[in-house]
């Protein structure tokens, strides 16, 4: 098996890691099962923990968030927020721990570190190269330590991927036409991008980008914090103490949050909040989607600003792919459809996405991804007409293409030397019911009945190409090959559930046809052959026997100018049986004359 | 929410073969979600007309048929149903064409002498 490739959205707030395996790109979970990591990383004393492990330590000192925001930044151009800023030998900034300064490189490597562990742990092997995500906005500097990070991790990073292309991976070639436009709306933790990408050649190029690093799903809950506030009557100071229950208020905005996505009131709750006081206050969607109108007139900008720097109208975007947590906000969807004009498609997973697009740039890369989760599949069965007007069946609906099927026939009559090879699609058992899609004559060396081989072989290639090819296998060799282009899948998704809905409905029918023109196959066989060997050897049978025949002779005959099927076929089947004894001397008869 | 309304079909249906079970039970498993399932959706387009997707997911949604074969959940949408129906589904480690594999053995049954013939 070839090395494996993971792909990693180092996220803000959150990272992921997942590869291509079996052609699905899938996110690879850590041990308890969960595929997000919050990107937190905590310095203690005795070493350092991360994700999950690192929220369950006091945080005072020692814990680093939203690393991200500090990448590749020079000292004197960051922003503060959480831990203090000191400027580190290179001139960019370090996180100021307890355990002493930390880059924002050296923060990213173990966090890279972690989910390299964690596919490790799922694979069961060794990762050594990776593909990352970074915002597409990232300048060089920030790309740069975004690989650094991975290399110190342990990583070769064979490739940084701007974050919307990688949701635009996720969402789907296979769903954009030559050279589509979409624009990626990513909201996230703790920032928002909007960019514009244009599919070429299957690959995707951004056309403008634009966001704002301090504009995200934090702010919204910030919001829902204030709508508390006024409706508890309390003063700012006591929801603002981030040593007091900081978390746990910010915990349950992020419910209230998520809540009122899908209902219209939520209640804000927190237990004991003030001592045996708990906190108890109702918030209306509408109260939410007015509190965070300057939010959504930000974004709405930012999307405007995209779409001129892009030189596009809104009407040229051919899909809006909403991604990031906070994309779920129902007043963040009715937003993005306003500014572009049309629907915002929601079928990609909010928080991994990107990870998964990351996975699928991997495995692009790796050559484990093929689209292989689409499988074209036959229709219809393709097969051709048999003697008595029968379907018979070579490639069954719903195969896999591309395949190859092919069956050996044989001639009905004595000397015959062609046959007529009609190729049919279809679900019925007649061959009148099914569609025609060809017909050609084969010929072979003449051949006493049952005698002649004539192999028949349909493939279909990947393009829906048909190919049929007969061959004369026991004389001349020689192959007549026929090809169907395309009309012999190409049929409308209608014509195709009509003709399966068809079948279902004439099910017993069209059974009952098959088995009677099969018997009927037989007994014209059969009653022939037993009235020769009655005249010529009947005589070696008891009286008994020369009846029992006789009756099953009449019997066969009766049935055959009736139309049940089961009834001819126990007929042919009695007669079939109470001629194995004529049937064997025959045989010795026939052996003695040798 | 109410209950999603699902109804549980039987491997006449859609059949899981072993290497497919496998191949499925891992990645469900490796995704942390070992009660998750197959989605099979029947989708018109590609070269042929009809193409399945197929996509990981946490479970059925409302009106989906949910059939467990070999330890492992699908899910079809009704719609999706009635083109699958009789298919089975198996996994190949071929390099050149492995991957995922449909097949639809139910059909042969209606075919008469059946000796194979390969070019």
């Amino acid at each position: 098996m070839a090395e494996p490739v993971i792909g990693i959205d180092l996220g803000t707030t959150y990272s992921a890691v997942g590869i291509v395996e079996a052609g699905f790109p899938i996110l690879l979970a850590d041990e308890g099962g969960e595929r997000l990591t919050p990107s937190v990383v905590w310095f203690g004393p005795e070493g350092v923990k991360v994700g999950r492990a690192a929220l369950r330590e006091a945080p005072a000192g020692r814990l680093v968030r939203s690393a991200k925001r500090q990448m590749g930044v020079r000292f004197g151009e960051h922003v503060e927020g959480g831990l203090p800023l000191v400027g580190d030998t290179h001139g960019g900034v370090a996180f100021q721990t307890l355990e002493g300064p930390r880059t924002p490189v050296e923060v990213s490597s173990v966090l890279l570190g972690e989910l390299k562990r964690i596919a490790e742990y799922r694979l069961e092997r060794e990762v050594r190269k990776a593909v990352i995500t970074v915002p597409a906005y990232f300048n060089n500097a920030q790309r740069e330590s975004t690989k650094q990070a991975g290399e110190e991790a342990g990583l070769e990073v064979l490739r940084l991927v701007a974050e919307p292309t990688a949701a635009a991976l996720a969402y789907g070639m296979n769903k954009l036409g030559e050279s589509a436009r979409v624009a990626v709306f990513d909201l996230g933790g703790g920032t928002f991008d909007v960019s514009i990408l244009e599919l070429r050649d299957g690959i995707f190029e951004v056309l403008a980008t634009g966001g704002d690093t301090r504009l995200g799903g934090d702010d919204i809950d910030a919001v829902i914090l204030d709508l508390v506030k006024q409706g508890a009557g309390m003063s700012g100071s006591a929801l603002e103490d981030p040593e007091a229950d900081g978390d746990r208020l910010i915990q349950e905005a992020e419910r209230v949050k998520r809540e009122l996505s899908t209902k219209d009131h939520v209640v804000f709750r927190v237990p004991f909040y003030d001592g045996a006081q708990s906190l108890e206050v109702e918030v209306s969607r509408a109260d939410l989607e007015s509190g965070a109108e300057p939010l959504l007139s930000r974004m709405e900008r930012i999307c405007r600003e995209v779409l001129v720097d892009a030189g596009m109208e809104p009407d040229e975007v051919g899909a809006v792919v909403m991604v990031g947590g906070s994309s779920r906000v129902p007043a963040v969807q009715k937003l993005a459809e306003a500014v572009f004009q049309r629907e915002p498609d929601c079928s990609q997973h909010p928080d991994e996405a990107v990870a998964l697009g990351a996975s699928i740039q991997a495995g692009i890369i790796a050559g484990t991804w093929r689209e292989v989760l689409l499988l074209d599949v036959t229709p219809l069965s393709l097969g051709i007409e048999t003697l008595g007007g029968l379907m018979n069946v070579l490639i069954p609906r719903n195969t896999t293409i591309p395949c190859k099927v092919g069956e050996m026939f044989t001639n009905a009559r004595d000397g015959q030397d062609s046959m007529r090879v009609r190729v049919l699609q279809g679900e019925r058992e007649l061959a009148r019911d099914n569609w025609e899609l060809g017909k050609f004559d084969l010929s072979f060396r003449s051949a006493p009945r049952g005698k002649a081989r004539v192999g028949v072989q349909l493939s279909l290639d990947e393009n829906g190409i048909l190919e049929v090819l007969a061959r004369d296998v026991e004389g001349t060799g020689e192959d007549v090959i026929v090809r169907i282009e395309s009309a012999a899948v190409d049929v409308n998704e209608e014509a195709v559930e009509q003709m399966v809905e068809e079948s279902v409905e004439h099910a017993f029918e069209d059974m009952n046809a098959r088995v009677f023109t099969e018997a009927q196959l037989k007994a014209e066989e059969l009653l022939p052959a037993v009235r020769v060997a009655l005249v010529e050897i009947g005589s070696i049978l008891s009286e008994e026997e020369q009846e029992e025949i006789r009756l099953a002779e009449r019997a066969v005959e009766h049935a055959l100018t009736g139309s049940e099927a089961n009834v001819l076929k126990r007929a042919v089947e009695r007669l079939d049986q109470a001629t194995e004894v004529l049937a064997a001397r025959l045989v010795e008869k026939a052996i003695k004359e040798v | 929410m109410t209950e999603p309304r699902i109804t549980v079909g039987t491997e006449k249906l859609i059949a899981v073969e072993d290497g497919a079970s496998k191949q499925l039970r891992t990645l469900l498993d490796r995704q942390g979600r070992p009660n998750g399932a197959l989605r099979i959706k029947v989708i018109g387009g590609g070269c042929s007309g009809l193409q399945y997707q197929m996509d990981l997911v946490d479970g059925p949604l409302d009106r989906d048929i949910l059939v467990e074969s070999n330890g492992v959940n699908v899910v079809i949408d009704p719609k999706s149903a009635l083109f699958v129906g009789g298919s089975e589904l198996d996994f190949s480690a071929d390099l050149q064409h492995g991957g995922f594999k449909v097949s639809n053995p139910n059909a042969v049954v209606t075919c008469s002498c059946g000796e194979s013939f390969a070019a």
